[in-house]
């Protein structure tokens, strides 16, 4: 099966990148084939990722140790599993520094007290010595973070950092990642299934489904003017569930059809058999990208070939 | 004193009463003596055939305490559980047993809440054969609650894991309605689901819910989901329920400073939302 098809996507320089899509139309195996991390049965079987202009897909493993957590970090969807149970906070922390900058155990411990007041614990050295099990849910991902922020990395992915949490943490988390590209002009790439995370955070919008992106642009014009069909679905489904407006046992609008089998092959556009503004050609063919505002590409015919 | 509770000015008595509802966990030995974690004390709500009522707040505030009690996976420390006309607080496991099959439980992760080896057809058919009903009974049945989720009952000798995250879940809820509930207690059951998913599985609990009349007990810390779903909206905060109401009306006029804390963080985030995309409406 395909996972990915013709992916064309740049992160800037300390801008905030959503990628936005629901499960299974390849986010998170993006955001691994980036990485590197990508299990051993997947193959890469076209296509580069440049990293100040080199391609990491040909870098060896060991030169792409020193610039994974260093360069490029990741913050994981579950902090509970990412995080050793037998081994307190601190030294995780302080792990990623020793793999990467050259330091004494007592230095690394005041740096680590300093990333952990950073990512909003008032009392760092009580957290250092703390295990995962004796924290929350929402210090952890803050541990998780400060792990990965630990080098100062220019790229962050966070791969849906926020969609175990509940409201409230949800903001403060988000909160935190906005303060940390503010301060240190950290590009991040969030990955989620939450259109009003987009809206709120990222600067750009990239839309996946079913292994493509099928629409881009600054978040703030896609969110009002969505141009391809799928994205027009997700946004008016995401403003129907605002908490003000529905009465009880209203119905949610829907997306008709299910999710694309990611193992199905189709020769026309994956989104056309649940697409309300379908056309004879789209069950033919697959569209290209095209832009019809500077800033944005969409893939899909009703924009033109 | 029932009539005191929101939401009872509808008819019959209410298919759920819950009463003084305590819980502790102990959390492990300090010195020799144990410490105690008060999850639950004093929760009082009711539940009406047809009617839901959610639980919203913070993670922690024991939300799912109270769920697991109502289904009884938990035995409280105190309090009592009446449940159409029994009170199950103390019950023991071979008394529970009739009761079950009138209270189901859906939990928030499908796959890890069914057996991966088994098919759809044996998912769902444990708990009637757990009831002891016989097999033809068994296959009319779980055919019947295939259908009622919208999932084809060829699927029924699949195996789970062959199923997506949103099947699984519909998969969840025929299991569910296997044993025709009276009672459904849904634990964030849609959260891990995407946005698209969750509005199907929203829109089908309301129609199985109208169908069957089913009273729900919905816990979930997503309050547009509430808003849409719940009758009745109680809203917990260090093991106590602090707001209760109609839901509409607690949604408009939040009286408790953690009621007012959690719609807006949910408003901050749509207020931005709605500017972003205001121009599509």
């Amino acid at each position: 099966m395909r996972a990915l098809n013709g992916i064309r996507l740049e992160i800037r320089r300390s801008e905030i990148l959503g990628i936005l899509g629901e499960s299974g139309c390849g986010k998170s195996t993006l955001a691994h084939a980036i990485l590197g991390l990508l299990p051993a049965h997947a193959r890469i079987v076209a296509g580069e990722v440049l990293w100040h202009g080199r391609d990491l897909l040909r870098f060896p493993e060991s030169e792409l140790r020193t610039i994974r957590g260093r360069e490029i970090s990741w913050v994981s969807q579950q902090p509970a599993l990412s995080l050793n149970p037998v081994m307190c906070v601190g030294n995780q922390v302080g792990e990623v520094l020793r793999a990467h900058v050259p330091s004494t155990s007592t230095e690394r411990r005041e740096r680590v007290c300093e990333l952990l007041r950073e990512v909003g614990f008032e009392q760092p050295t009580t957290i250092y010595d703390a295990y995962p099990h004796q924290l929350s849910g929402g210090q952890r991902q803050r541990v998780v973070i400060a792990q990965s922020v630990a080098c100062r990395p220019a790229l962050l992915i966070a791969d849906e950092p926020t969609s175990k949490l509940d409201g409230l943490l949800r903001s403060e988390i988000v909160g935190l990642l906005s303060k940390l590209r503010e301060r240190h002009g950290t590009a991040i790439a969030i990955i989620t299934h939450d259109p009003t995370l987009c809206a709120t955070f990222a600067d750009r919008v990239a839309l996946m489904y079913a292994g493509r992106i099928v629409e881009l642009g600054n978040s703030a014009e896609v969110f009002a003017r969505p141009l391809h069909p799928y994205t027009r679905a997700l946004v008016a489904l995401a403003r129907s569930s605002m908490v003000a407006g529905p009465s009880t046992r209203e119905h949610f609008p829907r997306i008709e059809g299910e999710s694309p089998d990611p193992t199905a092959v189709s020769i026309g556009c994956s989104f056309e058999p649940r697409c309300a503004e379908r056309m004879e050609v789209c069950a033919l063919r697959c569209p290209e990208d095209v832009a019809p505002e500077p800033s944005r590409f969409v893939n899909c015919f009703k924009y033109g070939e | 004193m029932a009539s005191n509770f929101p939401g009872s000015e509808r008819q019959g008595h209410p298919l759920l009463h819950v009463q003084k509802l305590s819980k502790h966990y102990v959390r492990g030995r300090e010195w020799g003596k144990s410490m105690a974690v008060t999850a639950v004390c004093d929760v009082d709500f009711e539940i009406r055939a047809g009617q839901t009522l959610a639980l919203v707040g913070a993670s922690g505030a024991g939300k799912s305490t109270v769920a697991r009690c109502v289904a009884r996976l938990e035995r409280p420390d105190s309090g009592e559980i009446w449940l159409d006309g029994t009170d199950i607080a103390r019950l023991n496991s071979r008394d529970l047993l009739p009761i079950r099959s009138n209270i189901q439980m859906i939990f928030q992760d499908a796959e890890t809440s069914m057996n991966p080896r088994f098919s759809a057809a044996e998912v769902i058919e444990e708990p009637l054969q757990i009831q002891g009903a016989s097999r033809s009974e068994r296959r009319d049945i779980a055919t019947a609650v295939m259908r009622e989720v919208g999932l084809p009952a060829e699927w029924l000798k699949r195996p789970v894991l062959e199923f997506s995250g949103g099947q699984q879940q519909r998969l969840a809820i025929a299991r569910a309605l296997s044993t025709r509930p009276k009672m459904l207690v849904l634990d964030e059951a849609l959260s891990s689901l995407d946005l698209s998913t969750q509005a199907q599985i929203a829109n089908l609990l309301l129609d199985l819910q109208s169908a069957h009349s089913m009273a729900y007990l919905l816990i979930s810390h997503d309050l547009t989901l509430v808003a849409r779903m719940a009758d009745v909206l109680s809203v917990m905060s260090d093991g106590r329920i602090v707001e209760m109401g109609a839901t509409q009306q607690v949604i408009a006029d939040p009286k408790h400073a953690q009621t007012q804390r959690l719609l807006a963080s949910a408003r901050a985030a749509e207020s931005k939302f709605d500017l972003a995309s205001g121009a599509s409406a």
